[in-house]
């Protein structure tokens, strides 16, 4: 094999996800009483247009989650050997980015360094002089001048491209629609052109488009300039800040996954058999909620470096040790985040256990365990999927603060706090580096954006108070 | 002389994906002094047409044509602040729900002056006094204190009763009253019609009744129009409605309401199920109780303070001691709070009791645990009340019955389980198709009848009926009732049947309990108990009940 697949702690959990995810959409399609909010959620524009610019962050992330070790260059065909560097697919679409590193920081499309730098002629003077970046814009003429009708001719270029591409797809997706529209080709486009599709598939049609065309202005122009600039090392921003996507989907997703478990089985509990089960489950949420966050994440976090360091052995790469360090995180936001959550569906509980088809359930004979498992958890399940959609995003900004603070995931791991935290004092220099920051700033604040934007979607159709369904 | 003239009013209400036509073409006149009733089951859109009125719709209502006419002045023309105004000055309303009518956290008193200080521009002293003769008129007993007092601290009657008050603060030209008595007990309700009918003499205002019950109609109101589908089908004097009507739908709703005299025979649901076969003789001997609760007591420990120290106790039951025999209708009837319904959970163990024995065929419920327990509920089932909040909404119905078989292994095998489901639905009178389909689609007499199959599917001997028909028009009461007592001659069953509708009780009990703060008042036969009353308390109960007399 031309590579040896890795699978990290996380990629596994993120992998189940993903499978959970899939799974739960097909139990909701032939269930009537999930499938009727789903669809409310996909006829408004506002949702499938965010659920798109969700759906391309999630891919990035699940492309960057499948590791493996390449194959070294000088290994003989018949025996492979590995190197020891853990690759993602993204890395490998991504290589001339990933590869191309400078000596320093560079502006954003720029062909020579930021500040001068010494030059020795031959002739032994010595210049303070601009130099020219070793890799962006290096195929253009030496003088540089025709940087910007290069950068237009390529955008033009990506322009037609994914004109192309869009056109292509969406033209496919128009002619799987003909059996279920019983309309020709033709009227099927035209019916998504003036919007009169259920779902709204031409804000899909035009977000799509918009994303093709990012892609492809990065997949033109990226090996040949460093779109957003280099940071203090050299490396592209732009290759950092998607990097960073997978670290802020995980951190979003993986908490709930650790929290969803504590705050359903703990808050049912509660809630369900009062009492003593009550007193210790409040009394459990009360003393974790009173110890400050930011203190229990740092000295897991600690502990955990500790513990690395003594064992320093059971860790084959650094991307391992990230890796777990990045778990270590997840874990521990999500015992610290829980209770919120434990007390709104231990409160729903205390109301729910009062209806009466749940007296009628226990006239019947049920235990309290298919009481909990049929009655009780799929009647509040709107106010969990209402949470984690708006937990998600708050997750995501975490991450950054506490990266920022030098708690959060592993300095050498991309992640946007970590850009954020180095470009903090790259801002005071003169002329400022700028473009760390706002790289970072995009990329989170698009997901976080659209994240929120989702969750109210969500909520106006789940929330049986706002949508009136139930 | 004309106060209210209504003419062709046309309201609509626009839902996401329909417009409902709630009022068509409406059209009634109301005089001073006069009490006009509006009828209609729900749905039959006579709260729309009030809201209508008082130009109070939600906002997803219109109206599309018509014109109220109060006093020659075209409401629906007028602008929101002067219709501010008239709301409240010349228009009042009271409504149905007397808990939730109130702001909880305003004093009585406070609230009622907000009216006086805005509609009448009286001083603050002025105002006071005036709310101090208005809470007086409406009864309460010690209007000083009770001004100082907030919501939560009366009972409901006293809620309406206060309602009543604010409503007429600004001494209204019209009074618009919406099942004003609907959520209180009989007693209470006779002082409150009693109440609206003395205020209306004094002040003469017109009053526009909206109302299910028929009964309460026929003794308060003047006029009557039955409304049905959005539209007036029939209006007229109220003697001359009751004596007859002109309509089949009236006539039906007329037959629908059980009584003492249609004992026996079934109640007619519609005009063309003419045959009123009577029910088999059911003289059965009383000989051993299914049934004997002995000396039940339920109370509630109070608790206060940081250590949640019992302070003293609720004694929801007291001292109850009763007996259900084989195939007969025990009815419990009692006003709101009197207990009925924790003797009917407490025997199904739903909840903990104090004291006290339940024998079920010679042995005793409460002393039964874990397995013992779970098999005995085969034996035992409840109906609720509210057919909305007691199926699962996320379930689909043919799992729902499923259930019980599943749980107390009535049935092992999969596919004759499937088929014990299907005659259960035939059984309660549901298409086979209901299997798949969730609560939801279902309206409130059908999803009652799913509650009935339910219980009915693990072959229980006793059914314990918490008020299965008080969340339920009169017709749809009806249909329900004839079930209950078709599955009584066929299945012989056992029902406790707890309501505070009398006219139910006459109708279909054999054995009357009458409850009274925890207490049972008196226990006998029904016949012998409502045509001769020993206690107080019964004969005052049953002198409430706005009995519906029809020649």
């Amino acid at each position: 094999m031309p590579f040896q697949p890795v699978i990290l702690i996380t990629d596994a959990l993120f992998l189940l996800l993903t499978i959970a995810i899939i799974t739960f959409v097909f139990v909701a399609k032939s269930k009537a009483h999930l499938r009727r909010p789903w669809t409310q959620v996909l006829t408004r524009t506002t949702g499938v247009v965010s659920l798109t610019v969700i759906m391309f962050y999630y891919s990035i992330a699940l492309l960057d989650s499948l590791h493996f070790h390449p194959k070294l260059e000088q290994s003989n065909n018949s025996e492979y050997q590995y190197s020891a560097e853990i690759l993602s697919v993204l890395d490998v679409l991504m290589t001339p980015m990933r590869k191309q590193v400078e000596k320093t920081f560079s502006a954003p499309l720029a062909t020579q360094s930021l500040s001068r730098e010494l030059i020795q002629h031959d002739d032994g003077r010595i210049d303070l002089v601009y130099k020219r970046l070793k890799y962006g814009g290096a195929h253009l003429t030496d003088s540089g001048n025709n940087k910007w009708a290069d950068i237009t001719g390529d955008v033009i270029k990506s322009f037609i491209v994914s004109l192309i591409v869009w056109s292509v797809i969406w033209v496919l997706i128009a002619m799987t629609m003909r059996k279920s529209w019983e309309l020709g080709t033709r009227q099927c486009i035209l019916k998504i052109i003036q919007g009169q599709t259920n779902v709204p598939l031409r804000a899909v049609a035009i977000t799509s488009g918009i994303l093709i065309l990012l892609v492809s202005v990065v997949a033109l122009i990226g090996p040949k300039y460093h779109l957003f600039g280099t940071d203090k090392v050299g490396q592209d921003v732009l290759y950092q800040a998607v990097k960073s996507i997978r670290t802020g989907i995980l951190i979003g997703s993986l908490t709930t996954l650790v929290m969803l478990p504590l705050a359903i089985t703990l808050g049912a509990m509660a809630g369900y058999f009062k009492g003593w089960v009550d007193d210790v489950i409040q009394y459990i949420y009360t003393t974790l909620n009173s110890i400050p966050n930011v203190l229990l994440i740092a000295a897991a976090i600690l502990l955990l470096q500790v513990y690395m360091n003594n064992n320093a052995e059971n860790f084959e790469s650094l991307t391992a040790r990230a890796d777990l360090r990045l778990l270590f995180l997840c874990l521990i936001l999500g015992i610290t985040s829980w209770t919120g959550l434990c007390r709104l569906l231990r409160a729903e509980t205390f109301k729910l256990r009062e209806m009466e088809y749940i007296q009628a359930a226990k006239t019947v004979g049920l235990t309290n365990v298919s009481i909990l498992s049929r009655h009780v958890m799929p009647n509040f399940m709107h106010i969990v999927i209402i949470s984690v959609a708006i937990d998600f995003s708050g997750l995501v900004l975490a991450e950054a603060v506490l990266s920022y603070i030098n708690i959060g995931v592993d300095p050498t791991m991309n992640s946007w706090g970590n850009m954020i935290n180095q470009a903090r004092l790259e801002m005071a220099r003169d002329p400022a580096v700028w473009w760390s920051l706002t790289a970072a700033f995009i990329f989170m604040f698009t997901l976080v954006l659209f994240a929120n934007l989702f969750a109210d979607v969500v909520r106006d159709a789940l929330d049986p108070r706002v949508s009136g369904a139930e | 002389m004309t106060l209210l003239n209504v003419k062709n009013l046309s309201t609509e209400i626009r839902l996401a994906d329909q417009t409902i036509n709630a009022v068509k073409d409406v059209s009634f006149e109301i005089a001073r002094g006069e009490t006009f009733a509006l009828v209609g089951e729900s749905g039959s859109g006579k709260s729309i047409t009030a809201l209508s009125i008082a130009r109070l719709l939600p906002d997803a209502g219109r109206i599309t044509q018509g014109q109220v006419l109060l006093e020659g002045k075209n409401l629906l023309a007028v602008s929101e602040k002067q219709m501010r105004d008239i709301r409240g000055g010349k228009i009042s309303m009271i409504f149905q729900e007397p808990m939730t009518s109130l702001n909880p956290v305003v004093k009585i008193g406070n609230q009622i002056m907000e009216c006086l200080l805005h509609h009448e521009k009286m001083a603050k002293r002025t105002a006071r006094n005036r709310c101090m003769d208005l809470l007086q008129a409406v009864g309460l007993p010690n209007p000083r204190r009770n001004m100082q007092e907030y919501p939560h601290q009366l009972s409901g009657g006293m809620r309406q009763r206060v309602m009543i008050a604010i409503a007429l603060a600004a001494s209204p030209d019209l009074l618009i009253a919406d099942e004003p008595t609907t959520a209180l007990d009989v007693t209470i309700q006779a002082q409150v019609l009693e109440l609206l009918r003395k205020l209306q003499e004094d002040l003469k205002m017109g009053l526009l009744f909206i109302t299910h019950d028929l009964g309460v109609v026929q003794q308060t109101a003047d006029r009557i129009a039955v409304m049905r589908y959005g539209k007036i089908i029939e209006s007229g004097p109220s003697a001359q409605f009751f004596a007859t009507p002109q309509q089949e739908y009236s006539q039906q709703l007329l037959n629908a309401v059980p009584s003492l005299e249609k004992r026996g025979t079934r109640l007619s649901v519609e005009q063309n199920e003419g045959l009123r076969d009577n029910r088999p003789d059911r003289h059965l001997a009383k000989i051993e109780p299914i049934l004997d609760i002995n000396r039940l007591c339920v109370y509630f420990p109070i608790r206060r303070g940081i250590f949640k120290k019992v302070v003293g106790q609720v004694k929801a039951v007291n001292d109850v001691t009763l007996s259900l025999y084989p195939g007969r209708t025990l009815a419990l009837v009692g006003e709101s709070g009197c207990g009925k319904t924790t003797v009917g959970k407490s025997i199904l163990r739903l909840l903990n009791t104090t004291r006290g024995e339940i024998h079920y065929q010679g042995e005793n419920l409460l002393q039964l645990k874990g397995e013992h327990l779970r098999a005995k509920r085969r034996e035992l089932q409840i109906v609720f009340q509210d057919p909305y909040s007691s199926l699962n909404p996320r379930m689909l119905v043919g799992d729902i019955i499923e259930e019980g078989l599943i749980s107390l292994q009535v049935e092992r095998d999969a596919s004759k389980r499937k088929t014990m489901v299907a005659q259960l639905l035939d059984q309660v009178g549901l298409p086979k198709q209901a299997i798949t389909r969730y609560p939801h689609e279902f309206s409130g007499g059908q999803r009652q009848r799913i509650c009935i199959a339910r219980a009915l599917a693990v072959k229980p001997k006793v059914i314990v009926c918490d008020e299965p028909t008080s969340a339920l028009d009169v017709s749809v009461q009806a249909q329900v009732l004839n079930l209950l007592m078709d599955l009584q001659d066929e299945l012989d069953m056992s029902y406790l049947f707890i309501t505070h509708n009398m006219s139910v009780v006459s109708y279909m009990a054999d054995d009357v309990a009458v409850m009274y703060q925890g207490r049972i008042v008196e226990h006998g036969e029904a016949v012998q108990v409502l045509q001769n009353a020993q206690h107080d308390y019964t004969r005052k109960l049953l002198a409430a009940v706005p009995e519906l007399h029809l020649n």
